[in-house]
Parts: structure tokens; sequence; C-alpha cells
């Protein structure tokens, strides 16, 4: 009632103003004891003592000539009083200090400035915690595996456990002292695993990039961890640890027949990277750096199905490469989209942390439900194993 | 305006004694504060600091306590009244001070009351000649707006204020001799706001049946609101006028006012809402109006302004309903 009443009064105001503004301008000039310069200054620049002013605030109020002067000159004032406010000594020195160092307690800056500033650190702080969560989703996903690992390393005892124990701690840095110790004697077998994994995109690029899941993180470092100790004991025989092909293939045979194909992929996330780290384990002392011929064998022989199992074997036994390529940021494009790979995880280039991640497990309803209606999606979720994609303005997370 | 005739008007207190001598004192210590004193003695300025204490303190408080006395005094500015004192005494290097560190304001202030460049430059160089004064007064020194200026304010907001009085004094001047652009406009809508009444009643947006009794009842209010006004506070009256009559923003209107934007808007809030009263109390006891009656009529009259206000305020619309009603 008050607000409308207010109202009401603002519109007569403003009706009565525009009426009568035009008849006082002319009658302001029967009035008598105009201001005069130093009289208008002084109350414009709010100089006077209070009784002074109140006299003048009567003329003011009436006489319009004074009133739009004092206006003008009061605007100018202030508008000056802030660049001025520094530069003139006599002022600082007397009138301004104090009033500044006020300002900085004043009513307003304790109740504007501090929540804000308030406001600005919880922001800063609530940023950098969600990164680090997001960065500690990726070590989650990383740490089943290689955690179990020392517990059911089947391989020799001497090898294998001390492989495992600087892998584990030193994952990354291993990989990367891998790659650059191994990478100038090793080049040539490198690019040819590359070249062999390239050949197998048609039919069993998926399987491959399946093998990349974080689940099979830490195979590849012991991998090459073996071979880097041996390459270290026997610099001239890196490709030593080169099994026979027939055992790589029943071994994938194995696999298949174990395994149902799809692999359970409801099933709860660490058994199945027990699971995958078991056969990553037996693939990875099998699986020599050679296996993109083999795989080649049995993409020939075998049917999409075989060809994926063996394909993921090859993309654990060519270990080296995946570290390498989480160097040197491979890129793949899928249905218009860009992805790098990352931790094993392709992620979309347009990904930002600010997106929400929605997780997706493959054959899971929603999953299905998501993807049926979008074959788009369908087609990148099929391709790339674990990926981070950003559909319709979302972020799915699909493994 | 004139010194002698505020001088004239203040009584000698009995303290009178006490004052001078806080005048001397007051004189002393604005002389040593001065960064430069330009080599004037204290009977030079406190000539000028008893003037400016009595039109500002003693005028309005004769029997000042020292303390305010002296809080007046010591907050007087010394370097702008320094240099205006040695101006009028002929001091040549200040007046060149003058010019040089204050030709800018002059200038500015000048463009901002002139409507072209030509005559911003004569209104600025009429102001030397202004403040120096032609005429020497019967004591001999110069008969300028030098002699004016209390130190009270900022010199640069001094000679703004000269610069705004004298282009006004101009405007003035022209305006009864010379028929100016402005002056039928003028003319035409002072007119019509005189048939205020008539404009109202012939505005169309109303509807016919209820019109007599809405023009009635729109009279009515509108001399209530004109009464309530003119019988507001000084100090309210005047946010009203820059606000409303000025068109000044709130945040400039409390700048005027020397208030922060928020307080003045506390202040217009109220003042609506005492205007509201006051217009009721007007209508009820004069007219004899019941409370719902007002309401009602106040309800009415502003429903139609939200409605009407723009073409009522449009010059166009305004001449066109007056020659109507006429």
């Amino acid at each position: 009632m008050k607000a409308t009443n207010n109202k009401e009064m603002d519109l007569l105001l403003g009706r009565h103003a525009q009426r009568n503004k035009t008849v006082s301008a002319h009658a302001d000039e029967g009035l008598r004891n105009h201001l005069d310069a130093d009289e208008l200054n002084a109350f414009a620049e709010n100089a006077l003592p209070e009784s002074a002013r109140t006299r003048y605030v009567s003329h003011l109020a009436d006489c319009d000539s004074c009133r739009k002067l004092a206006a003008e000159l009061a605007m100018t004032t202030s508008a000056a009083a802030r660049l001025t406010h520094e530069t003139n000594p006599e002022r600082s020195f007397l009138g301004s200090v104090g009033p500044a160092i006020a300002a900085l307690f004043s009513f307003p800056a304790i109740r504007y400035a501090v929540p804000a500033l308030a406001a600005i650190i919880l922001v800063t702080v609530a940023f950098v915690a969600l990164r680090h969560r997001e960065q500690g989703e990726f070590v989650v996903q990383n740490e089943p595996a290689s955690t179990m690992k020392p517990a059911d390393v089947p391989g020799p005892p001497s090898q294998g456990t001390s492989a495992t124990k600087t892998a584990t701690p030193l994952q990354r840095e291993s990989g990367e002292e891998t790659s650059a110790k191994v990478n100038p004697a090793k080049d040539a077998p490198a690019e040819k695993v590359q070249t062999a994994n390239n050949k197998l995109d048609t039919s069993g690029y998926a399987g491959a990039a399946n093998a990349q899941q974080p689940g099979f993180a830490p195979e590849p470092n012991a991998a090459t961890n073996e071979r880097d100790e041996k390459s270290r004991n026997v610099p001239a025989t890196i490709p030593a640890a080169k099994p026979e092909p027939s055992n790589s293939i029943k071994l994938a045979d194995k696999a298949s027949a174990d395994e149902p194909v799809p692999v359970a992929r409801d099933t709860l996330t660490v058994q199945k990277e027990e699971q995958l780290s078991k056969r990553n384990r037996d693939a990875g002392l099998a699986a020599p750096p050679k296996s993109g011929i083999l795989a080649s064998e049995v993409k020939s022989k075998g049917g999409p199905r075989r060809a994926r199992e063996q394909s993921e074997s090859e993309g654990r036994s060519s270990g080296t490469e995946v570290t390498r390529t989480e160097v040197s940021q491979e890129t793949r494009k899928v249905s218009g989209h860009t992805f790098h790979l990352q931790n094993r995880t392709w992620v979309d280039a347009v990904y930002t942390s600010s997106l929400k991640l929605t997780t997706l497990t493959r054959g899971s309803d929603k999953y299905q439900s998501i993807v049926n209606d979008q074959p788009g999606l369908r087609a990148i979720a099929e391709q790339l194993g674990d990926v981070v994609v950003v559909w319709n303005g979302k972020a799915y997370r699909i493994h | 305006m004139s010194e002698p005739a505020v001088l004239k008007r203040i009584p000698l207190t009995d303290n009178s004694e006490q004052v001078e001598k806080l005048i001397v004192e007051g004189a002393k210590r604005l002389l040593e504060r001065a960064t430069d004193s330009r080599s004037l003695d204290t009977s030079a300025i406190s000539g000028r600091l008893r003037s400016a204490l009595q039109k500002y303190l003693l005028k309005d408080e004769p029997r000042a306590p020292a303390e305010s006395v002296n809080k007046f005094l010591d907050a007087v500015r010394a370097d702008d009244l320094c240099l205006i004192v040695a101006c009028e005494r002929g001091d040549e290097g200040a007046w060149s001070d003058l010019v040089e560190g204050h030709g800018a304001t002059v200038r500015s202030a000048a463009r901002s009351a002139s409507s072209n460049e030509d005559a911003a430059e004569d209104l600025a160089q009429s102001i030397w000649a202004e403040l120096h004064g032609l005429k020497a007064r019967d004591d001999g020194r110069a008969a300028g707006k030098l002699a004016y200026y209390s130190g009270v304010g900022s010199l640069g907001g001094w000679l703004r204020a000269v610069v705004g009085q004298l282009a006004i004094d101009q405007h003035r001047k022209q305006a009864r001799f010379v028929q100016t652009e402005e002056e039928p406009e003028m003319d035409r809508l002072s007119r019509s706001s005189h048939q205020s009444e008539q404009v109202f009643a012939a505005n169309p947006a109303l509807n016919p049946e209820e019109s007599l009794a809405s023009q009635r009842a729109g009279a009515h209010v509108e001399q209530a609101l004109t009464r309530a006004i003119a019988e507001m506070a000084d100090e309210d009256r005047l946010l009203v006028k820059l606000y409303y009559f000025d068109g000044l923003r709130l945040r400039e209107a409390g700048a005027v006012l020397g208030v922060h934007e928020a307080t003045a808007s506390r202040r217009l809030s109220r003042v609506h809402t005492d205007l509201r009263q006051h217009v009721a109390a007007i209508l009820m006891n004069e007219h004899g109006w019941t409370r719902s009656e007002t309401d009602r009529s106040l309800a009415e009259v502003t429903s139609h302004l939200e409605v009407d206000l723009e073409p009522l305020v449009a010059a166009p619309a305004l001449d066109a309903n007056s020659s109507r009603a006429s």
C-alpha cells in the first residue's frame, strides 16, 4: 500500500512539476536576496555551518535560478573532488586523510566490499577444490588396478615385483623414462606397432581403444618396465620378450572364451578391472612388441569378436606406444568431434572442466536410451573406448 | 550581496572583543598554514575572516562558542584566500598565478554556461575584468568581485559560480531587450500551464461520463498538492524541486544536499508518504472528503496520469489541448 501511495505521489509530483516549472522560472525574478557566488559555492561544497546552510536551503527551494547554479556547482564539485582528492595538498592534509581512512571502514565498504571479498575467496577455493576432485577421479580409476598388482603378480618374482614396485609410485616417471630411454633404440619397432595398430583401425580399433581404458593403465607400464629393465640389462636385444605367436593366440582365445563380450560392463568396476588387469598381465607377459603382426594374423582368422580381443591384447602389449601417446597427445576425429588422448581416456577437445560430467556405463539402460536417440554419439561410443564427449552441450563419460 | 549590508544587520555581541581576538589568532594560524602567504600580514586577512564569520556563522548563531569560531576559521582555505587578497592588493605575481592556475577552470565554466564557443570566449574574457574591477572603490581598492571571496569554499568553485552568475545576468539582460528564441516558447508554456485546469478538463483520455466529477476531483487534488508542497519543510521541498522540477537524478540531488544517494532515496520515499498524508488531510478538511473518497480519487487521478503522462508532458499535446479548451 505504501509503495502504491509513493507511486501515486511520484506521478502527481511529476505532473505538478511539468505544469509549474516555467511559471516559477519567471516568478523567481521577484525573489530578493539571491545567493552570491561565494554563498552558492560554499553551499555546493557543503562547507557551511549547519545554521547558515538551513537558511540557504529555504531560498534554494523556491528560487529556480539559484538552485540550478548550486546544483551545477555541486555536481562539478563532487566530480572534481574525486579527481583532486590526492592532488590538493591542503585538502588532503587537513580534510581528506581522515575521511579517506574512515571511508575504508564506512558502512558501504563494510556492507558491500567485505562480503564481495569473501565471495571471491569462496569462489576461488571452490574452483581449486573442484579441479582437485576432477584430477582425483582419474587417479581413482587408475589406482585399483595398480594397487592390486603386487598381490597378483604371477610373473617371475625377481622381475615382476621390482618392476611393479617402481611402476606403482613412479608410474608416470617410469613411463616417460622408458620412452625417453628406449625410444632411440626402439624407434623402429614402436613405429611398426603403430602402423599395425593403424591397420587394425577398420575392424578392431574399438577394441584397441577399449584396451586403453584406465583399467589397463598399469599394465603397459609394467610391460615397459620389464622391457626397460631388459633394455638396460641387454640393450642390444630389446625385442627380447618375443613370445610364440601361438601362445598369444591361445591366450586371446582363452580370454574370449572366458569372458562374454562385451565385457560385463554392469559389474563393479573394480571387479572388472581386477579381471582385466589379470588378463593384461597374462597378455603382457606373453605379448611381444611384435604383436602387430600377430594381430593382423588373428584378424584374418577370427571374427570381429576375436579381432577385438586380439586387439585388446595388442593394445595392452604395445604398452610403450600407449605410454608414448599419453605424452604425445594423440588425436582422433569421430562424428565431427576431436578427441585427445589423456590418461588413456579420449577427451573431447571442446570439453572443459566446468561442464558437469554424466557417467554412462556401456550396456546400461541409461546408456542405451541416450545412445539410441543419437547415432552420432553411438558412433563415438563404439569407436572410442573410455571417452569423455560433449554432446548437445552436455558432457558424458562413457566407459 | 554587499558586505556592508550584512555587517549592519549583525548586532554587536557582548563577546565581540573575544571574537576579535579569535579572528586575529585565526588569521595568524591561517598565514602559518598557507604554503605561500604572499607576504600578507594578519591585518590584511582578518577583515576577510571577520566578514566571513559574520556572514556564515554569527548571523545565525551570534553567541557561537569559541570552539565553533575556531573550527570555522581553521576550515578557511588559506592558500586560496591569500592569493585573492594579494590579487586585490595589486600583487602582479599573484594575479598572473590566478590567471595561470585558474584560467582553465574559468574557460570550462564559461563553455558549460554558454550556448556556443564564441559566447564562451566572450564570457571567459569578461570574467577577469569583473574580478579585478574597472572602477576603484572609495577606499582606492579595486571594486571587483575579488572582494567577495570568503575562502569558505574553494577558489575554483567560487570562480565557476561567478562565471555562472555572470552568464545568467547577461542572459537576463539579453532577454529583456532582445527576443530570444526561447522566449516565445516560454511564454506559450507558461500561458498553457496557467490554464492547467482546462488542460486537465480537456484531456481526451478521460471517460466522458465521469469527466465532470473527475475534473473537479483532479483540480482539488492539484490544489491540495500545490499547497502541501509549499508547506513542506525547506529541505524536503528542495529535494522535490531538484528531483521533479530540475530533473536531477537522486545521486545528483544528493550531491546538492550533501548526502549520499541512498539517503536521498530514503528521504524522497518519506517525502512521498508525508506529502500524501498532507494532501489527504487537506482534501478531507477543506472539501469534506471521506478517507475512502480521498484514496479513490488519488488512485483514479494517478491511474489517468499513468496513461496520460506522456502526452501531457509533451508540449505539442499540451498546446493542442489548451487551444481546444479555450
